[in-house]
């Protein structure tokens, strides 16, 4: 018998960033919320929101993230380079038009392995903006 | 907030749909058109809530404080018996609160199996949970995600299943955890949110009537291909790949770990109609059988007739799995401490083994004990507790099959959760007791394995490690290799002390990667021992799937049978022929110049020839990648034919070893067919010769001693394991106590001195 679960997979990735990424070792894309939240958007700004990448599968190549154009915010979706190290930084970032609530889906693809096929996962957001606004993100 | 309704609707609509049970069209489309729509924003999410209100099963008020209150909707509460029916969810959140929304299960599973790690049996309150069982008769989960976002309104959608046919009365109930929930290390934020409303009087649940249309009792006649009965693992699955009957709602022997269940020749499993995909399969040494079928209101009866394409025993090869659990792990773990012998003896006789070794542990030792007898038995499949089957509806009658007697359980001991387990988990293997003299608590046996060894030994067991490539992986797949593991696990460890003092007999894998889990055997080979390896599962705990995912076969004059089937299969085992692996390629008829015996005796250096018939079965292709939105293709873990595939062709390459190295090879077609292959080999000095498909199958070795030499066929070999002794000590020294410890280190040093006289006794590095 062996005890306790197989090391290695699936816990909580730390970080103070309000989503983050990983990729397993199948090289599986998940993004999830961690618990930790963006303070105000400023309407008419953009704000960046950053994620940590935390890649146990040795992924290189694209990590792209696709969106859907919603009325009242913009969407600055940069595409990342995946080194295949184990941890880097990512962002991308957000400005609205008018003081709003939205609900955006974003995919995140890693279009290096398997060519992309069932490597994505999503994840969408409730961003809210004002004069003195607020984001929170679900999943 | 029109925006985020519509796509929170949308979503839900679309999970819908994704589950198979879609809203008609005409609603997706005007959802859609609503986007478009030019009317103001409250008159577009009026129109939203309209259109889903009358598919809503429940309303869920969350007030400030995060605590909910549910109200039934206007969907009509109808269920089916043991099928799923799904419905939407409104989650009104005025306060606009953020956290994660569940709606508590009362199914089967949390009554039989909650986590206790008392090693003795714990009461869950009550001597019986029969009661409890007949009133689980309802399954809830929210499909999909269960995030609330902190908008005023959103939808979720909730899937509920039912074991019972008939009216029913029953509540849902929603709990928020709440992001600001202080975290606690012990109480997980669900069970702190439901807690906290547990302080509360309120009524919180949305009751129902529901009306649950009964299923039918759907019999599986299972043949083999000559007609006879038998058991076979069975997955029934409907179109959205759920499995039948619900995971969370199965009683032994229908383990919720499983997406199979087992059934004999005549069984029954209860199914609401529906379209279906029936695969079905006894071990690796059947093909998977699949039938769709359209379970219409004339169907009664599934015909299954399983695909056998190899049949070792009758080439005079039986099937064992010397290590299976009963308890602990994936099992139950209270209140009944694991499962009894009658559902094992159908997992077994499920998974086409001969002899299944079901060994007691820490976690359950007290309760399974019990069913140690010193003999192998082959008791009817009988459904355990009959109370709790008649609670859980489970009235069905258990059949004798044709090939009932051919499958046999011998319970004996796993030295695991122990003081010296630290040192390798030891199994030990035809026992005739198994409490350790003057202990009668776990915590007094031996912290160090050597005097369990020789306890076993007194008692003629075969005694050997577990999952042995457990803490030897170095991070390299060749083979053999010199680097000196940490031995920081519980795989083959105190071995390379037991085996020079002649008081160990094998270690078990085909679990992990061929170099972990080899390298210390080859090691050990090329010093001259005879030391045995094995195929086993560690079912439930290494692998789920069931007994015999690992394996060993052995060739006996007549097949395994009586109190004492172990016993003459082990004889077997340590004077003839045999091999383990995953059970998808055999070899059959290994000999050395004719000669299928494991001790040969040659005159002189020469040539030799090894002969074997071998045959292996891989589908033409190998597994195509996933559909879109379906999971990744998980390469099989550990052994599997799959990964010897060559490229895309259905060839694997079987190899030719003489002291650990490869010397010949070649490409076999895995089509199933037997294949007589042979190699012609120079021996220079006495060796051992054995063959493999690596990550599938391997035999036990012949032994070739030439001028009556002993087998010394590596210095790096004897150095390695020396030196291996050196980091067992530095590992391990500090668990075994303190009066144990002087004689511990005096057998660490004796087997260290075994190592350095036959590394000098040895030709060649």
């Amino acid at each position: 018998m062996v005890h306790g679960e197989s090391a290695g997979c699936c816990g909580p990735v730390e970080t103070t960033a309000p989503i983050s990424v990983t990729i397993n070792p199948e090289a599986r894309v998940n993004v999830a919320r961690t618990g930790h939240r963006v303070e105000s958007l400023t309407t008419g700004v953009w704000h960046t929101i950053e994620f940590p990448i935390v890649n146990t599968g040795y992924v290189t190549g694209l990590l792209v993230i696709d969106g859907d154009p919603v009325p009242g915010v913009e969407l600055d979706l940069p595409v990342h380079e995946l080194t295949g190290e184990p941890r880097q930084e990512g962002a991308f970032r957000v400005r609205f038009d008018v003081p709003t609530v939205v609900d955006v889906t974003l995919t995140f693809r890693a279009m290096g392995a398997l060519g992309g096929l069932a490597i994505h996962s999503s994840l969408h957001l409730i961003l809210r903006s004002s004069e003195h606004s607020g984001l929170s993100i679900v999943h | 907030m029109f925006q985020p309704l519509l796509a929170s609707a949308t979503r839900a609509v679309e999970k819908l749909r994704d589950i198979g049970e879609p809203l008609p069209d005409d609603l997706t489309s005007q959802l859609t058109k609503l986007a478009d729509d030019t009317q103001a924003d409250a008159v577009r999410s009026a129109k939203v809530e309209e259109l889903l209100r009358p598919y809503v099963l429940a309303e869920v008020e969350i007030d400030e404080q995060g605590f909910t209150a549910g109200t039934p909707g206007a969907a009509p509460p109808r269920l089916v018996q043991h099928g799923w029916r799904s419905f939407l969810v409104r989650v009104v959140n005025p306060h606009r609160l953020l956290g994660d929304l569940s709606a508590p299960s009362n199914h089967v599973l949390g009554h039989v199996d909650y986590h206790s790690h008392a090693a003795r049996i714990t009461l869950h309150d009550t001597l019986t949970v029969v009661p409890r069982i007949e009133r689980s008769w309802l399954q809830v989960k929210l499909a999909g995600p269960t995030d609330v976002s902190g908008l005023d309104v959103e939808y979720k959608v909730i899937s509920l299943y039912s074991r019972d046919g008939g009216t029913r009365s029953g509540e849902l109930t929603f709990v928020l955890a709440v992001e600001e929930a202080t975290e606690s290390l012990t109480r997980p934020p669900f069970r702190k949110a439901g807690q906290r409303m547990g302080f509360e009087s309120r009524q919180y649940g949305a009751s129902f009537d529901f009306d649950c249309l009964p299923a039918r009792d759907i019999r599986f006649d299972v043949r083999e291909p000559d007609g006879s009965s038998s058991v076979a693992a069975l997955t029934v699955r409907d179109s959205q790949r759920r499995a039948y009957p619900s995971k969370a709602m199965r009683l032994a022997p229908d383990m919720f770990f499983h997406e199979h269940v087992y059934r004999a020749t005549g069984e029954v499993i209860t199914l609401p109609n529906g379209q279906y995909e029936i695969s079905a399969r006894r071990g690796p040494e059947y093909r998977e059988v699949r039938v769709e079928i359209d379970l219409s209101a004339d169907v009664e009866a599934v015909a299954i007739e399983l695909d056998r394409w190899a049949d070792p025993a009758a080439r005079g090869y039986y099937s064992g799995d010397p290590h299976i659990h009963a308890g602990g792990c994936s099992h139950y773990n209270v209140p009944s401490e694991g499962v009894t012998p009658e559902t094992m003896i159908r997992h077994v006789r499920g998974e086409g083994l001969w002899m299944g070794s079901v060994l007691t542990w820490g976690p359950c030792y007290y309760h399974q004990k019990q069913f140690f007898s010193g003999l192998s038995i082959s008791p009817r499949a009988e459904l355990e507790y009959p109370a709790m089957q008649q609670a859980q509806g489970m009235t069905w009658d258990p059949q004798d099959t044709d090939r009932d007697g051919q499958s046999l359980l011998r319970y004996d001991l796993e030295v695991s959760g122990f003081p010296s387990s630290h040192s390798g988990h030891a199994i030990l293997l035809g026992l005739t007791d198994q409490d350790y003299p003057g202990t009668q608590l776990i915590e007094d046996w031996p912290s160090w394995n050597l005097p369990v060894m020789r306890w076993g030994h007194a008692q003629n067991a075969l005694v050997g490690y577990a999952h042995c490539g457990l803490g030897l992986s170095v991070g390299t797949d060749e083979l053999p290799n010199y680097v000196v593991p940490g031995f920081q696990s519980i795989g083959s460890n105190e071995i390379i002390v037991d085996v020079p003092l002649g008081a160990a007999d094998f270690q078990c894998g085909a679990e992990f990667a061929p170099a972990a889990e080899l390298n210390i055997w080859y090691h050990l080979l090329n010093v001259g021992y005879r030391t045995l390896m094995l195929g086993e599962t560690d079912y439930p705990c290494i692998y789920d799937d069931g007994p015999g995912v690992g394996r060993t076969y052995v060739r006996l004059p007549e097949p395994p049978q009586g109190e004492q089937a172990l016993e003459s299969w082990l004889v077997g085992l340590k004077d003839g022929a045999s091999y383990f692996g995953d059970g998808r390629s055999h070899v059959y008829d290994f000999a050395v110049d004719g000669d299928t015996g494991r001790e040969l005796r040659v005159d002189g250096p020469g040539p030799v020839r090894v002969t074997t018939t071998v045959a292996a079965w891989l589908p033409e292709q190998p597994p195509a990648p996933p559909a879109p939105g379906q999971p990744v293709y998980s390469a099989p873990v550990g052994w599997h034919l799959e990964r010897s595939r060559i490229g895309q062709s259905r060839k694997v390459l079987v190899e030719v070893l003489v002291n650990g190295v490869p010397v010949g090879s070649q490409e076999v077609l895995a089509d199933g067919n037997e294949q007589a292959i042979e190699f012609d080999l120079e021996l220079e000095r006495s060796s051992w010769i054995a063959l493999r498909i690596l990550r599938s199958v391997h035999t036990q070795p012949i032994f070739v001693e030439i001028a009556g030499l002993p087998i010394r066929a590596s210095r790096r070999s004897a150095q390695w394991l020396h030196d291996s002794v050196d980091a067992l000590w530095k590992a391990k020294s500090g668990f075994i106590r303190e009066t144990e410890r002087s004689a511990a280190r005096e057998a660490y040093d004796a087997a260290q001195a075994i190592y350095l006289v036959r590394r000098d006794e040895c030709e060649v590095d």
